[in-house]
C-alpha cells in the first residue's frame, strides 16, 4: 500500500484547497436561502419556463423551489456541487497513469519491484479515498451551516445522505472513466477528454431528454439521469441513485488497468 | 538453466520497431556477472530503447530480454535492479528524503547506514525539493536512489553528465566498490572516456545494432585518435606519412594534424626530430574515435 500512501500525500494540499472551495460554494448557496423562502412569485416565475429549463435546474413538479429540499436541490445537487466534484474526480482520474505517464514520472516508479496493475490500482483507491473525504467533508459542511439559516427545514435526512453518497458514486464513475481514457493511451487528454464527454453529454441529455418526452429506457441510459431524476431531498432516498453508477464504475477502471499492464509505456 | 546461474542480462534477437523506425535491431548481448559493460553508442542509436526492454518497459517486437533469467518486469527481479535513468523525472516536490523513503518502501527496505554514507559522499542536502535542485544535484538524488538498496545489477544511463569532474571521480570510486563487492554494472553511454575508466568490456550500438563486440584492450588497440602538434618552424612534407599507425596527415601553418590508430609511440619519435611547442589531442568523443566502426558498418 505504499503507492496508495504516496498518492494520498502526494495531493493532500491539492485537497484542501478544494475543500475550501466547496465550503465556500456551501455557505453562499445557504447564506441565499432565506432571502428565497417562501417567495410565491418565485414558483409562478418557474412555472413559466420551459420543461427543458426547468429540468436541467432541478426544478420538479410538486416540490417548490422556495422550500430547503427544492431550493437546495436545484442550487447545489443539480447545479454546481455535483459538477464540481466530478470535475475533481475526472482531473484526479486522467492523472493517475496518463498524466504521470506523460509528464515523465511514472517509469521511475515502475522500475521498482511493483507491478503496473498495483500501481494503478492503488493509485485509483487513493483518489476514491479522496473523493469521500471530499464528498463527506461537503456534507459536514452543509449541514453544520445550514443551522443558522433553517436551510434544512423539510429535508429528508435519509434522502440527503443519499444525495451525498450518490454524489460520490457519480463522481468516482467519472473518475474511472477519465482514469481508463489515461490508462489505455498513456496521456492525460484522452482521459479528460472521456470524462468530459460523459459529463457535460450526460448533464445536458439529463435535461433536454426529459423535455424532448423521450422513453423512459432512452434517458435510462444516463448515469446523470439515476441521481437526478427525482429530488431526493423531497421524496427520500433511491438506491438508484448510488448503486448502479457505483457498480459501473468497476468496469473502465478493470479494462484500464488490463491495457496499461501489457502495453509499452511512452 | 537455473536462476542463479543466469546471467544479469541477456537478449537473444531482441528487436523494436516503433512504426517504420527500427530502433533496436536483433541484438544479442550477454552481460557476466561482476562485469563492468559498456554500451557505448552516439545520441539516437538505441540505448535507451534497449533498457526500456531490459527493464520491462516496452514489449520487444521480436526476441527476447532477460534480467537473471526472468522478464525485467518482474517484481523480484526489479528488486536487484538499481537503475538511474538519463534524466530523473520526478514530481519536483519531492525531496531526497522522500524519494528515499518512497522507494525504499517500494523495495522493502534499503541499507540506511549506506545510504547516509552515500548523502554525505556526495554532499547532497535531502530536505530540499527536486525542483529546487541543480542538474547535477538531481543527477546525485539519481545515484542514490539507485545504489541505496545495494542491488546486484545497475543499470546506468549516461551516469555522470550533468556531474562536475571531482563528484565524477567520486561516483567511479563508488561504482568499483559496488563491483568489488559482485555487483554488475551496464554502463550505457556516449562518451568514451566514462565508459574507458570502468569498463572491462564494450559493446558498441549504431542505428540500432551491435556493430562492435570487444574488451576494452581491443577496442583501444583499434581506437584512433586526432593529434595536433604545433611546431616553432614548418613541417617538412613526408615526415609522418609513412610512419607506422598514421592514417591521414593534414599540414596548417602551426603545424600538423595527424589521424593515428592504435599506439601513437612512433608518432612521438618521429616528432622528435622537430621544434614541437605544444601537442593537443582533441574532444575524445566517440564520434571521433571509432569513425572506424561507423565507417565499416555505413558501407553495407
Amino acid at each position: 500500500m505504499t503507492i496508495l500512501r504516496r498518492a494520498l500525500r502526494d495531493r493532500r494540499n491539492a485537497l484542501l484547497w478544494w475543500m475550501l472551495g466547496l465550503a465556500v460554494l456551501n455557505l453562499f448557496t445557504l447564506a441565499f436561502y432565506p432571502t428565497v423562502r417562501g417567495q410565491q412569485d418565485f414558483d409562478e416565475l418557474v412555472q413559466q419556463m420551459p420543461e427543458a429549463l426547468r429540468a436541467m435546474f432541478g426544478m420538479e413538479d410538486g416540490v417548490s423551489l422556495s422550500s430547503a429540499p427544492g431550493y437546495l436541490w436545484a442550487r447545489l445537487f443539480s447545479s454546481l456541487l455535483t459538477v464540481l466534484l466530478v470535475i475533481y474526480g475526472i482531473a484526479g482520474g486522467a492523472g493517475l497513469v496518463g498524466g504521470s505517464e506523460e509528464d515523465g514520472t511514472l517509469e521511475l516508479i515502475l522500475a521498482n519491484p511493483v507491478s503496473r496493475a498495483a500501481v494503478a490500482f492503488q493509485r485509483f483507491l487513493a483518489l476514491l479515498v479522496l473523493l469521500a473525504a471530499l464528498t463527506l467533508f461537503a456534507a459536514v459542511t452543509l449541514v453544520l451551516m445550514a443551522l443558522p439559516f433553517s436551510a434544512l427545514e423539510g429535508v429528508d435526512a435519509g434522502g440527503l445522505g443519499v444525495a451525498f453518497a450518490g454524489l460520490f458514486g457519480l463522481a468516482s464513475l467519472h473518475a474511472s472513466v477519465a482514469f481508463a481514457g489515461g490508462a489505455i493511451a498513456g496521456r492525460r487528454g484522452p482521459g479528460l477528454a472521456a470524462g468530459t464527454v460523459l459529463a457535460a453529454g450526460g448533464f445536458l441529455a439529463q435535461g433536454l431528454l426529459a423535455a424532448a418526452g423521450a422513453p423512459a429506457w432512452v434517458r435510462n441510459l444516463n448515469p446523470w439521469h439515476w441521481y437526478l431524476e427525482r429530488n431526493l431531498l423531497a421524496f427520500g432516498p433511491r438506491w438508484e441513485a448510488v448503486v448502479p453508477a457505483l457498480a459501473l464504475a468497476a468496469l473502465p477502471v478493470a479494462a484500464g488497468i488490463a491495457v496499461f499492464r501489457r502495453r509499452d509505456l511512452r | 538453466m537455473t536462476p542463479a546461474a543466469a546471467p544479469p542480462i541477456a537478449t537473444r534477437g531482441l528487436t523494436k520497431r516503433f512504426g517504420r523506425l527500427t530502433a533496436v535491431d536483433s541484438l544479442d548481448l550477454a552481460v557476466e556477472r561482476g562485469e563492468v559493460f559498456g554500451f557505448l553508442g552516439p545520441n539516437g542509436a538505441g540505448k535507451t530503447t534497449t533498457i526500456r526492454l531490459l527493464l520491462g518497459f516496452l514489449n520487444p517486437t521480436a526476441g527476447a530480454a532477460a534480467v537473471f533469467g526472468r522478464p525485467g518486469a518482474d517484481p523480484a527481479i526489479r528488486r536487484r535492479i538499481g537503475y538511474l535513468p538519463a534524466d530523473l523525472a520526478l514530481d519536483p516536490r519531492y525531496t531526497a528524503c522522500d524519494v528515499i523513503e518512497f522507494f525504499g518502501a517500494l523495495r522493502g527496505g534499503c541499507d540506511r547506514q549506506f545510504t547516509a554514507s552515500l548523502l554525505e559522499r556526495f554532499a547532497l542536502d535531502p530536505a530540499r525539493p527536486l525542483g529546487d535542485l541543480s542538474t547535477g544535484n538531481r543527477r546525485k538524488v539519481g545515484i542514490v536512489q539507485a545504489f541505496m538498496h545495494r542491488p546486484d545489477l545497475l543499470i546506468l544511463d549516461g551516469p555522470t553528465s550533468g556531474l562536475d569532474p571531482l563528484l565524477q571521480q567520486e561516483f567511479h570510486r563508488l561504482i568499483r566498490e559496488e563491483v568489488a563487492r559482485g555487483a554488475t554494472v551496464f554502463l550505457s553511454s556516449h562518451v568514451l572516456p566514462e565508459v574507458e575508466a570502468l569498463a572491462s568490456r564494450v559493446g558498441i550500438l549504431r542505428k540500432g545494432r551491435l556493430v562492435t563486440l570487444a574488451s576494452i584492450d581491443d577496442l583501444r588497440r583499434k581506437a584512433r585518435q586526432r593529434i595536433d602538434i604545433f611546431t616553432a618552424g614548418p613541417v617538412p612534407r613526408g615526415l609522418f606519412e609513412a610512419v607506422s599507425g598514421v592514417r591521414s596527415v593534414a599540414y596548417h601553418d602551426g603545424g600538423v594534424q595527424l589521424v593515428v590508430e592504435g599506439t601513437v609511440d612512433a608518432v612521438i619519435k618521429a616528432a622528435a626530430a622537430l621544434t614541437v611547442e605544444r601537442i593537443y589531442t582533441p574532444g575524445q568523443d566517440l564520434e571521433d574515435l571509432f569513425l572506424e566502426y561507423y565507417d565499416a558498418s555505413d558501407e553495407t
